[in-house]
């Protein structure tokens, strides 16, 4: 995949530079004092050591419940050799050293932070560990090869002579990163694969952790938007005579789309904000209704109107000479982010500086922002806070630069804050989408191809063009092409069907905002290419199971599979229930789910959730398992009731009331088992929620034989116990 | 306009409006910003709080409702976050993102203030608040385990 280049200079020269020179202050330390002058220092952007010996590392990555604080410093720690008791963790200012190391700049995307840092994570800490090392031997007047790292001190096991890390880290930063370091082996690992306790648990569960709706300072005012009804809309003009009278409200600024009321607090804006009149132009799609949209992604799945992403013998030829082509047609609805943190973002505009807190998934892009406002890319300071979840909202840059600019405007810092129903009404949705689904099966039942014909919306034609080539999209059609897009993004499917594979995408573009949400491209076409897998079986009369084990790939997906399949007791749910089944493999893992369900009538009680996974490694298991947790009930709730319809410009949905969640009364019981196969290792923040939209549709099928090819179930007059 | 409240032990005398909901009089007056907004709606339980023992929904509580009351916010549950909730809550790993959990620790202290050992039926009933992230599973198991740690 190519990078975003532009987004390079997005970047600032924080704070790990700046006390990389407070380090060439200290000095070279008189040899014989060092041990005793445990002055600490900071070794690289990554690590700091204290002079009371507390290894603080920096972490920076989003964490937004993945727990990624934990899990990356486990990474760092291992090979560094210090007690965990000793890690502190703490969210850097964003730097260039903070690049992901496949994006190129500073992202938490994609469930995509330890696959990228599993090897340059050790690294650091490796590295560190090394120069602490060569710094010891020239302290001591020894071979650093000789000497050993354990628990945050050198020792020279021939001498006894020992240093804690602290004593040694100035002289350490002195030296350049030692290359072609032997990272530890598996059965090596001390911290690594343990269920550490998490880092961020004990500030959030006392209320003090900071979340970017907390920033305070001196100073600062609340920003609260009023929006025009259409996504296309713009200021024409604003009253703000009687905003302006309100209590605490000080000042109105007019964007282009919207217009902030800004206060001393939330409550005085959202009273100035009811007293503004605002007249806007709707523009063109202004009258625009998600009927439109699905009545041309229809057409166009139906017609096979598609750009071809992967053509292998000739799939259209094999099924006309089938003896019976089985044929569906499923849809996926947009769907909201929903963070439960509402959208926010806080800045303070200089001209010589821009200066921003936000809970943001995207600090390598917030040299946009402060081209938004004029400024150079390197004029802007990015504080990450922690993120009330992100689920790809907050990879979005739109609330920053409404804060910059906001702040421009006024003069003073602030914090823009949008209300629940502005988050549900100004999202960018995951993309809704029909897919038509063909196999051809011949008199003796062998599967003689398979043909897509996807229509949606394109992600990457909005947020990264480059990525769209020739029309497709890769988001479109992952998980169920096996190809290498124009682009040169390879899209993965884990079935064969036989000798031919034909799969086409139509890119239909509407004035409704698509963007990354959990799982992205998988979280529709896993609904699409495991239903389709499931009526497949259903109508070629095999198990599931045994379906899929024959068209699987890879011996992974099948070990995952058959596991899946024994520790859910496949085909013998307990006594009234029923179980529906799906896998997917995606961000390099293979998930499975078994859901079973008690079902009377349309309505429906979630029983259980079975899940097996393989990740390759699990850095930290109880991570893992809260993972596939975490991401499933985010699919039971999109299968179950999630929708954004579009009427005549205007978000239907608004708030909790009209966009639903599940609730602990409702959630099932979950199992999980983590296989460590031992591959490459994979991601987790996102892989629990494709399988599920499928796995529970098949549940409903199988207690009532309806073939559901439409979502969310609550569409279809299904509901919830 | 002055309103008094006391918080957390503590009597505040406030310059707003006496219809300012009281999470706004708590987040942005008196800086206690561990009680959260979700939905301006009474409808997620971020920005539960303790109203005289019993849980409600601050966000839609006006303040001049209050005078008088006992409130408690996350900030006040326990002295050193020490509540036997706040230790299961460590110990079980219940946050991911943790946005929604002062709200949900306030629901269910409230739960166990009045029912100390309560059964699924009663956890069910207690704990409506959203959590995004899906950590309902480890609630219940964290609220079990207080109960029987208490």
């Amino acid at each position: 995949m190519t990078t975003i280049e532009t987004s390079r200079r997005g970047f600032v020269k924080g704070a790990a530079l700046a006390a990389g020179s407070l380090v060439l202050g200290f000095g070279l330390p008189a040899f014989n004092k060092a041990a005793k002058a445990a002055s600490g220092g900071t070794l690289n952007a990554w690590l700091e050591i204290t002079g009371d010996g507390r290894v603080r590392i920096a972490q920076p990555q989003a964490e937004m419940g993945q727990g990624i604080w934990t899990s990356m410093a486990q990474m760092i720690a291992e090979e560094l050799e210090v007690d965990w008791a000793q890690v502190e963790i703490f969210s850097p200012v964003a730097a260039p050293d903070f690049a992901h190391p496949f994006y190129g700049f500073q992202t938490t995307a994609e469930s995509f932070s330890i696959r990228a840092f599993w090897k340059p994570a050790r690294t650091v800490g490796a590295q560190a560990r090394e120069m602490l090392k060569m710094a010891a031997g020239e302290i001591w007047g020894v071979y650093p090869g000789g000497l050993q790292a354990e628990a945050g001190h050198i020792v020279n096991p021939l001498t006894g002579q020992k240093a804690p890390y602290a004593a040694l880290v100035v002289q350490a930063a002195k030296y350049s990163p030692p290359e072609n370091i032997q990272l530890k082996r598996p059965d090596q690992w001390k911290i690594i694969g343990k269920s550490i306790a998490r880092a961020d648990t004990p500030d959030k569960v006392n209320g003090s952790a900071v979340y970017g709706i907390d920033v305070k300072m001196a100073g600062l005012l609340t920003a609260v938007p009023l929006f025009p009804p259409s996504f296309t809309g713009k200021v024409k003009s604003v009253d703000d005579s009687a905003a302006l009278k309100v209590k605490g409200v000080r000042q109105v600024v007019a964007l282009e789309d919207a217009v902030y009321v800004l206060a001393e607090g939330y409550w005085s804006a959202r009273q100035g904000r009811e007293a503004l009149t605002v007249d806007w132009d709707l523009g063109e799609g202004g009258d625009f209704s998600t009927d439109e949209a699905f009545a041309a992604f229809r057409k166009a799945a139906a017609e096979g109107q598609g750009a071809v992403v992967e053509e292998r013998g000739d799939t259209v030829t094999a099924l006309a000479g089938a003896a019976k082509v089985v044929d569906v047609t499923l849809e996926a609805p947009y769907l909201a982010h929903a963070t439960m943190e509402p959208m926010n973002a806080t800045a303070h505009y200089t001209p010589a500086k821009l200066t921003i807190w936000v809970p943001t998934q995207a600090q390598g892009l917030m040299g946009f922002v402060a081209g938004a406002v004029g400024l150079e890319a390197g004029q802007v300071e990015c504080h990450t806070t922690f993120l009330g979840c992100g689920l790809g909202r907050r990879f979005e840059i739109d609330l920053p630069i409404h804060a910059a600019l906001v702040s421009k405007a006024a003069g003073v810092p602030v914090k823009v804050l949008w209300s629940r129903e502005d988050d549900t009404r100004r999202d960018f949705y995951r993309p809704g989408a029909v897919a038509r689904l063909r196999a051809g099966v011949d008199s003796k039942g062998k599967i003689v191809g398979m043909l897509a014909d996807i229509s949606g919306s394109s992600i990457l034609a909005r947020a990264v063009p480059s990525l769209a080539k020739g029309d497709i999209d890769h988001t479109n059609v992952d998980g169920i092409a096996e190809a290498t897009t124009p682009a040169g993004v390879p899209v993965h499917r884990q079935y064969d069907f036989g000798a031919t594979a034909r799969v086409a995408y139509a890119m239909v573009n509407s004035p409704i905002p698509v963007g990354f949400w959990r799982s992205v491209a998988h979280s529709q076409n896993a609904w699409f290419m495991e239903a389709f897998v499931n009526e497949l079986a259903a109508d070629l009369e095999q198990d599931p199971v045994a379906l899929r084990l024959s068209l699987m790939k890879s011996e992974r997906n099948r070990t995952v599979l058959k596991r899946l399949g024994e520790r859910a007791n496949w085909g013998n749910p307990a006594a009234g229930n029923v179980q529906g089944l799906a896998i997917h493999e995606a961000f390099g893992t293979v998930l499975g789910h078994v859901i079973e369900i008690a079902m009377n009538k349309r309505t429906l009680k979630l029983v259980k959730v079975t899940s097996v996974v393989d990740v390759g490694w699990a850095v930290n298991p109880d991570t893992v398992e809260a993972q596939v947790t975490s991401g499933a009930i985010t699919g039971l709730t999109a299968a179950l009731w999630g929708e954004v319809t579009m009427t005549k410009g205007e978000i239907d949905q608004g708030n909790f009331d009209s966009y639903r969640m599940l609730k602990l009364a409702q959630t099932p019981v979950f199992d999980v088992e983590i296989l460590q196969l031992g591959g490459e290792i994979g991601g987790i923040g996102e892989p629990g929620t494709p399988p599920v939209a499928p796995a529970l549709a098949h549940a409903v099928f199988n207690a009532t034989g309806e073939r559901i090819r439409k979502l969310p179930l609550a569409a279809l007059g299904f509901d919830l116990m | 306009m002055s309103v008094s409240l006391k918080v957390n032990g503590v009597d505040h005398e406030l310059d707003a409006d006496e219809q300012t909901p009281l999470l706004w009089a708590l987040r942005d007056v008196l800086g206690l910003t561990g009680t959260k907004f979700g939905c301006g709606i009474a409808a997620c339980g971020a920005c539960t709080v303790h109203v005289d023992g019993k849980a409600l929904r601050s966000c839609v509580v006006p303040i001049a409702s209050v005078v008088g009351a006992e409130i408690t916010t996350i900030e006040g549950l326990s002295e050193a976050s020490d509540h036997p909730l706040q230790e299961a809550w460590r110990s079980g790993e219940v946050p991911q993102c943790g946005y929604c959990q002062s709200g949900m620790l306030m629901a269910a202290s409230a739960l166990l203030a009045k029912t100390p050992d309560p059964t699924d039926q009663d956890i069910d009933n207690a704990m409506t608040n959203i959590c995004r992230c899906g950590t309902y599973p480890r609630i219940r198991a964290a609220i079990r385990q207080a109960a029987k740690n208490a």
